[in-house]
Formats: structure tokens, C-alpha cells, sequence
């Protein structure tokens, strides 16, 4: 395992260092003169100087990337512009929020699909399964933001049930704390439910179609313990599979979602610090992300070794 | 209970026979008149016919859906038929450069590592990686807004995004295509290297990519949606789906068709492109 894993590092490690030189690079987008564009006009030329040397514009690409990737590695990310914080602290303290979000909304996703999936793949073209496959098929069409929007629209504004923004740290007051999570996390799942109901169905129906379930069916094993044991453990590497993949797309997805709910996130932290052109923190941001979904995929990879070894012969 | 015969159902979960190939005929057709009408519409009001998306009209604030304004008028006076439509030529947009460019250059380049192999293939599959652990939604976020909000700049760095998710499947498929017997056969009887390629292994490569294509053309357009709600996208004043569904959400008790009827063109869109999608996925099995 190790000998397969080593490369696989190697390549997740060879990743980041491209996209941390990358960031660096992110000042050079903006048409014209960085230090002018975030100053305005009325700067000074000596302020100006002064931003171009903290932002390390002044000296070439090798020695501001090598600056840069010493100071993470030290846990020194460069400082706010907006708040004078350090970035990796303003990060830290928003994590608590996207995290929670993320776990909520994979959990909520996973408890509406497995009954879902494993129901159809029990008849397939039955009628639940024509029911499941024309709504996930229908919910697949619907942008997060759209859901987040109608979802608002029907539960806070129209029936009052649940707040529709406002953020309180489950510390404080747990319960409250996941009344005011439901609908944010219900956002981010549904779609991604949709995805995975799809994806399950699809390694459940090639289960009940294998010979091993078929000889328990013979056996005379019990409908449930066929769905579990014969079914749903082949069926769940696609799964887990699937779940290394979203973990990319939920940190895109916690973007809108924090900011349609107005939870302080990293999702929040990113919308910010792009309206205020807050190029250290942008710059850490993306690399926290890039970090977050390399590693998601490595333990992905690692999951599926344990679930299935002869995964570790087919991938390189 | 599992009913034995499912071990003997083998054609596939399509089930394409009867009533239900029907069913999903009717579909691709009502899909494919969707997106002809959009384009037709959205081509039409770029060409200046009908409203102006950006005239304010004082005598008609927040007026509900009526014949003189199909979807109503917003708090401004503007006619949001108008500015839905002109919201379609932006998606319409991206669309485009997600198929000629995402489409177009990555299945290439995923068809030359797939041929050539070696140092090309290697390269074609780092930069898969990379951009795969790049949070596509938070980069294009900063891209468009360092380098200044354009159509053209969200359209280009959406489907700049979806190169290497071509490549990679075209890549793929490639690989099997190559060992094929008819690509087998052209090269043994000294075929060039170009006429294998346009003759043998594009020809069967992209029938295999079009489900794909359309999925990517989905996700783009919701791209360029999210991206224009969070306001990162075109400035203000120009319309676009996910800016009409982000203005319109503050008055939703209110004037909802503000928000409803933006939100339903996304949606069918969206369903049309998958059901397009699901076609060719089930012709290429």
C-alpha cells in the first residue's frame, strides 16, 4: 500500500506547489497596475511602493513564490488587507462554519438516498424507481442558489418555521444552532442527493444483478440482509467515490450558500475578500481549498483501499 | 422482494420499448423546441427586437405579468421578459464557448495523449489534476473580478475550466477506441497518423462525448448563474439569470414573477440540456 501510496503523494504534493505559484500569480490579472487599481488614483507613489513591496510585486516570480510557500509552511499566510489580520487566523475561524455546513448537508444527502437508491434498484422501472429517476432527474436541473432561494421563500418568508439568515455557534445554543443550519444544509444536499441517488442506483442495480446476491437470494436470505450486506457494501465504493468528489464542489457550493444565509463562513470570507480585492486573503483562501480537496482525495483513495484492495492495482 | 427476473432484465435499466420510448421522444422533441425558441428569442433581442432590457418605465413599476410585459416589470420599470432574454444570450454565450472551446480543445488534446501516449499523455493528466484541486467556483470568482467582468471573461474562464474534463474522458475512451480493429486495420495498411485520426478514432470518440458535452454545458451555464448571483459577474445594470434571480429575491413576497420566471428559464434550460444529455447517453450504448 505504501509503495502505491508514495507516487500518489508525490503527484498530490507536486499539485499544490503549481497552484500555490499560481496564486502568486493572481495579482497579474488585473489590467494595469495592481498597486494603482487597489489604491485608487489618489495614492501616492510612495504608497504605492510601499504596497507593491509587502504584496513582493517589487522582485521576480522565484524569490515572491519561495517567500510566500516558506511563510505557509511556517503558518505565516500574509496578512489581511481589509481587517490587518493574519489570513491563516481569519481562515481557522471561519473552518468551524463550512465544516459544519458540509458534514450537515452530507449527512442530510446521505440519509434521503440510500432508501432512495436501494428502493429502486429493489424493482427497477417500477413505479418508485420511475418516481426517483424523474425527481432526481428534475432536481439535477435546479441551481443550488434557485433551491436556497425557494427554500427561503417557503419555509422562512411564507411559513414562518425556520429563520431564514443569522448564524449562532453551536457552543452557544446546539439547538438553535441547527434550526438555523437546516435550511442551508438542506441547499447544498439536495443537489448533490440528486447526484448521488443516481450514481448508488446504478452500482445497486449491477449488485442485485451479480451472482453473490443472487446465490443469497437462492439461500433464502432475508430481503434486508440481501439490501445491506449483498447490496449496498459492493455498491459503496461508487459512493465514497462520489463523496471525494463533492468535497470540492460543496466548498463552491458553501460560497452561495453562506452568502444566500448569511453564515460566517469561508464561503463568506471568500465573497468578501473578493468584493474588497483583499488579494492576501483571496490567495489563501484558493490554496486552503486546493489543500482541502487534495487531501479529501487521498483519503478518498485510502477509503477505498480499505473497502476494496484491488483498487490500489488500478490506479497509478 | 427481489424478484428473481431482474437477473434476466439484462438490456438495461433504459427499458426502450413501448410506451416509455414514447414518453422520452416527446421529451427530446419539447427539449430540443426549448432550446431552438430560447436561441431564436435570445438572438432576437440581442438584435434590438422588443424591449429595451435597461429603459426604465416610471408608468409601470412592478407590474405583474400582463400582455404589454410578458413577465412583468421590476421596481426600476424594466421589462423582465426583456432582460430574461438577453439573460439567454449570456448563458447562450458561455454555452457556446464551453462547447467550442472546452468541447473542441480538450477532446483533442485528450485524443492526442490518448494516441500518442508518453510525455504528452503525462502532461495532459497532471494538469487534469491540478485543475481538478482548484475550487473551479471561488477561481473563476477571483479571476473575473481581478480581471474585470466581461462576458467574454466569464465565458472564456468557464470553459478554460472544462478543457481538462474533456481531455481526461477523451483520453479514456481513446485508449479503448485505439485498440480497436478497424484503427487496428487503417494502421497496418499504412494509414497516416492524420487519417487515423480524423477518419478512425474522432469519428468514434465524439458520439462517446456528447452526453458528456451536455453535462458541461449544464454545469456552465449554472456557473455563470451562480457567479452572476453572487454579483461577481456582468455589472448591474446588464441582465443575467442569476443577477434577475439575486435582484428579484429581496421582493419575493411581493412581485415573485421577479424572481419565478428567471428562475423557471434556468431550470428548463437546465432540463433540456440534461434530457438532450440522457439521449445521447442512451443512443451511445
Amino acid at each position: 500500500m505504501i509503495r502505491a501510496g508514495l507516487p500518489r503523494l508525490l503527484r498530490a504534493i507536486g499539485v499544490l506547489l503549481v497552484i500555490a505559484a499560481l496564486t502568486c500569480q493572481l495579482a497579474f490579472l488585473m489590467p494595469g497596475d495592481p498597486a494603482l487599481i487597489l489604491l485608487g488614483p489618489e495614492s501616492t507613489d510612495a504608497q504605492r511602493a510601499e504596497l507593491r513591496h509587502t504584496l513582493g510585486l517589487d522582485r521576480g516570480f522565484f524569490p515572491r513564490f519561495l517567500d510566500w510557500m516558506g511563510g505557509v509552511l511556517i503558518g505565516d499566510w500574509g496578512t489581511s488587507f481589509a481587517s490587518g489580520r493574519p489570513v491563516l487566523g481569519e481562515i481557522l475561524e471561519r473552518l468551524p462554519v463550512t465544516v459544519e455546513l458540509v458534514l450537515l448537508s452530507q449527512l442530510l444527502a446521505l440519509a434521503l438516498i440510500i432508501p432512495l437508491a436501494l428502493g429502486s434498484a429493489r424493482r427497477v422501472n417500477g413505479v418508485f424507481d420511475r418516481v426517483v429517476s424523474t425527481a432526481t432527474f428534475v432536481a439535477l436541473a435546479i441551481p443550488s442558489f434557485v433551491v436556497g432561494v425557494l427554500l427561503i421563500f417557503v419555509f422562512a418568508v411564507h411559513l414562518g418555521w425556520l429563520p431564514a439568515t443569522g448564524y449562532v455557534p453551536f457552543s452557544e445554543h446546539p439547538l438553535e444552532n441547527l434550526r438555523r443550519m437546516v435550511l442551508p444544509a438542506l441547499t447544498l444536499g439536495i443537489a448533490e442527493a440528486a447526484v448521488y441517488t443516481r450514481a448508488l442506483r446504478g452500482a445497486a442495480i449491477e449488485a442485485v444483478r451479480s451472482q453473490f446476491a443472487y446465490a443469497t437470494m437462492v439461500r433464502g436470505a432475508s430481503d434486508r440482509a440481501l439490501l445491506w450486506r449483498r447490496i449496498l457494501r459492493p455498491s459503496s465504493p461508487s459512493l465514497v467515490a462520489m463523496l471525494g468528489i463533492t468535497v470540492a464542489t460543496a466548498l463552491g457550493g458553501s460560497l452561495l450558500v453562506e452568502q444566500l444565509f448569511a453564515l460566517p463562513g469561508l464561503g463568506r470570507l471568500t465573497v468578501g475578500a473578493l468584493g474588497a480585492r483583499d488579494l492576501p486573503v483571496i490567495q489563501g483562501v484558493v490554496f486552503f481549498a486546493a489543500i482541502v480537496v487534495v487531501v479529501a482525495g487521498i483519503i478518498t483513495d485510502i477509503a477505498l483501499a480499505l473497502i476494496d484492495r484491488r483498487s490500489i492495482r488500478g490506479r497509478s | 422482494m427481489v424478484a428473481p427476473e431482474l437477473t434476466l432484465a439484462a438490456p438495461g435499466p433504459s427499458g426502450a420499448r413501448g410506451p416509455r420510448a414514447r414518453f422520452a421522444h416527446t421529451g427530446i422533441v419539447l427539449a430540443a423546441g426549448w432550446l431552438a425558441l430560447l436561441t431564436i428569442s435570445a438572438l432576437a433581442a440581442i438584435a434590438g427586437a422588443g424591449a429595451d432590457p435597461l429603459a426604465n418605465d416610471y408608468e409601470a413599476i412592478n407590474e405583474p405579468p400582463s400582455l404589454a410585459h410578458l413577465f412583468g416589470t421590476d421596481s426600476l420599470g424594466r421589462d423582465i421578459f426583456s432582460r430574461s432574454m438577453h439573460g439567454a444570450a449570456a448563458s447562450g454565450l458561455v454555452a457556446l464557448l464551453t462547447v467550442v472551446l472546452g468541447g473542441g480543445v480538450g477532446i483533442l488534446i485528450g485524443v492526442l495523449a490518448g494516441l500518442v501516449r508518453g510525455a504528452v499523455e503525462a502532461f495532459v493528466g497532471f494538469v487534469t489534476d491540478v485543475t481538478i484541486a482548484l475550487p473551479s467556483l471561488i477561481i473563476v470568482s477571483a479571476v473575473v473580478t481581478l480581471a474585470g467582468p466581461s462576458i467574454l471573461t466569464i465565458g472564456l474562464i468557464i470553459s478554460a475550466f472544462t478543457i481538462p474534463l474533456f481531455a481526461r474522458l477523451a483520453r479514456a475512451v481513446t485508449l479503448s477506441i485505439a485498440t480497436e480493429n478497424h484503427v487496428l486495420v487503417a494502421r497496418t495498411l499504412g494509414a497516416s497518423g492524420w487519417r487515423i485520426l480524423t477518419r478512425e478514432v474522432l469519428p468514434a470518440v465524439l458520439p462517446l462525448m456528447m452526453p458528456v458535452l451536455m453535462t458541461t454545458v449544464a454545469g456552465a451555464i449554472v456557473a455563470e448563474g451562480a457567479l452572476s448571483f453572487l454579483g461577481f459577474g456582468l455589472r448591474p445594470p446588464e441582465p443575467s439569470w442569476g443577477a434577475l434571480i439575486a435582484q428579484g429575491r429581496a421582493e419575493l413576497s411581493t412581485a415573485s414573477w421577479l424572481t419565478l420566471f428567471p428562475a423557471l428559464m434556468i431550470c428548463i434550460t437546465i432540463l433540456s440540456v440534461n434530457v438532450l444529455g440522457e439521449h445521447f447517453r442512451e443512443a451511445s450504448r
